[in-house]
């Protein structure tokens, strides 16, 4: 157990330096930008309290926000996610899974992640673009890019899944 | 109490979640000046639409006022309309008036219109009006508040189709000609940009006859005012003893902090007028 919380840890913060060095520079067609450090909420212990799963959702957003210089914008669509989760992995975990296993292909199923890691993304990303425009003045441009980059997201998400899948 | 905090912990993930929310968001409306505006701007227009409801139940409820005042100055205009009538009466008996004096048509015409904007505050104050050109408004007619008393002038190239803008009395650009009722003693009124209750009457001649609460009104001299518009009374004197000139304090009539129903003034003959006033009247052809 102690293992995993130190693993945990340095996945945290590789998540966050992945995405604030690395991704957030990513601009496909100027409208998909990869936004994948929710994947590491989604991949916490399924059996994992609640009010952690909130907490380490917030304290990530908080830190990626530092990087950004956007306070409160990462953290604010980061706490909906680790809100929702509970309700995502009840909808979709299945029925014989009785431990307290990580979500992933192995454990969910390729189908039922897919959709499980679809809708969290989305709804992150929708969420974190929502509040970066605040308005809908432009609703086609912000459509455009919350679909461009929650396709992009996803895919990089199932790739991860897919390497990892063998390990 | 046991249950209390059963309930408590029980739901500790929605008190974190709706905490964490108001701390997320009061970072990003406070740190970020693109939301925050955005923020400012929508709770603006919420708040606007707020004044409006609530400017228009004032203004409903001010109705029962502007009412009785309304009522009040019918009553002496029809009071004033027997006392002529019956004088014409009077005079006819004496005099053999001949039929075109009798149809002479009045000389003015009254448009009235609301007040949608109005400055007291400043040195240079604006009126928007409710009327416009299509109403028939001009640059260059006389404003008159429903108590009958002098509020300013419509403002050259101040006239759109729907809307037209006022000088005031309170702008030192309007420069009405006036005079002491008493004693025709005429001069300039001129506002000093400080209290909208106040204004002066410059250039009167030095041997002037007044007395403090002497009536100044309009002369009808420019054709923007009919004669005898009631402006304000003398409230105080200075004597300029370098040019020899006096200045008066007037209190002003018109009251243009509660000022909404206006009536502009136009006088049919005003072209007439001014082409004679510039002697090509009938010789360039305007006529």
């Amino acid at each position: 157990m102690t293992k995993t919380i130190l693993q945990q840890t340095l996945l945290f913060f590789a998540f966050v330096f992945l995405q604030v060095c690395c991704f957030n520079r990513v601009h496909i067609f100027g409208y998909a930008t990869p936004i994948v450090y929710s994947y590491f909420i989604l991949k916490l212990p399924v059996k994992l309290n609640r009010n952690y799963v909130i907490l380490i959702a917030a304290a990530m957003g908080f830190i990626i926000d530092i990087f950004c210089s956007t306070p409160g914008l990462n953290m604010l669509s980061m706490v909906f996610v680790g809100f929702v989760r509970y309700w995502l992995i009840k909808l979709f975990i299945p029925k014989d899974m009785t431990d307290d296993g990580i979500p992933s292909f192995e454990t969910f199923g390729m189908p039922l992640f897919m959709r499980y890691a679809t809708i969290a993304v989305i709804f992150h990303i929708a969420l974190l673009l929502i509040f970066e425009t605040l308005s809908l003045l432009n609703p086609l441009m912000l459509f455009a890019h919350i679909t461009g980059s929650a396709i992009l997201t996803a895919l990089l998400i199932f790739a991860f899944e897919k390497i990892h899948l063998p390990a | 109490m046991k249950n209390l905090f059963r309930f408590l912990t029980k739901n500790a993930h929605w008190l974190l979640f709706i905490g964490l929310l108001a701390l997320s968001s009061w970072l990003l409306v406070h740190y970020n000046d693109f939301q925050r505006s955005r923020f400012m701007s929508a709770s603006q227009e919420i708040t606007g639409r707020v004044y409006a409801v609530s400017g228009a139940i004032d203004s409903y409820i001010g109705l029962k006022n502007e009412n009785t005042a309304l009522m009040q100055r019918i009553a002496l205009l029809e009071q004033e309309i027997l006392q002529y009538r019956s004088r014409i009466e009077n005079l006819q008996e004496y005099i053999q008036i001949n039929d075109s004096a009798r149809y002479h048509p009045s000389q003015w015409r009254y448009i009235t219109a609301r007040i949608l904007y109005n400055q007291v505050l400043l040195t240079k104050n604006y009126l928007i009006l409710n009327k416009g050109s299509n109403d028939g408004v001009k640059a260059g007619m006389g404003v008159i508040s429903s108590e009958g008393t002098v509020v300013g002038q419509v403002m050259r190239g101040g006239v759109s189709p729907h809307f037209s803008r006022v000088i005031p009395l309170l702008n030192p650009d309007s420069k009405p000609s006036c005079k002491i009722l008493s004693s025709d003693f005429r001069g300039i009124l001129v506002w000093d940009g400080k209290d909208s209750r106040y204004s002066y009457l410059n250039d009167l001649p030095g041997h002037t006859i007044f007395n403090t609460g002497d009536t100044i009104v309009t002369t009808g001299a420019s054709a923007i005012f009919p004669e005898g518009v009631p402006i304000g009374v003398v409230a105080d004197s200075f004597n300029n003893k370098n040019n020899g000139y006096n200045s008066l304090k007037i209190k002003l009539f018109t009251d243009f902090n509660t000022l909404k129903e206006v009536f502009i003034v136009e006088y049919n003959l005003k072209d007439e007028q001014e082409a004679l006033e510039q002697g090509n009247y009938g010789e360039g052809g305007t006529e």
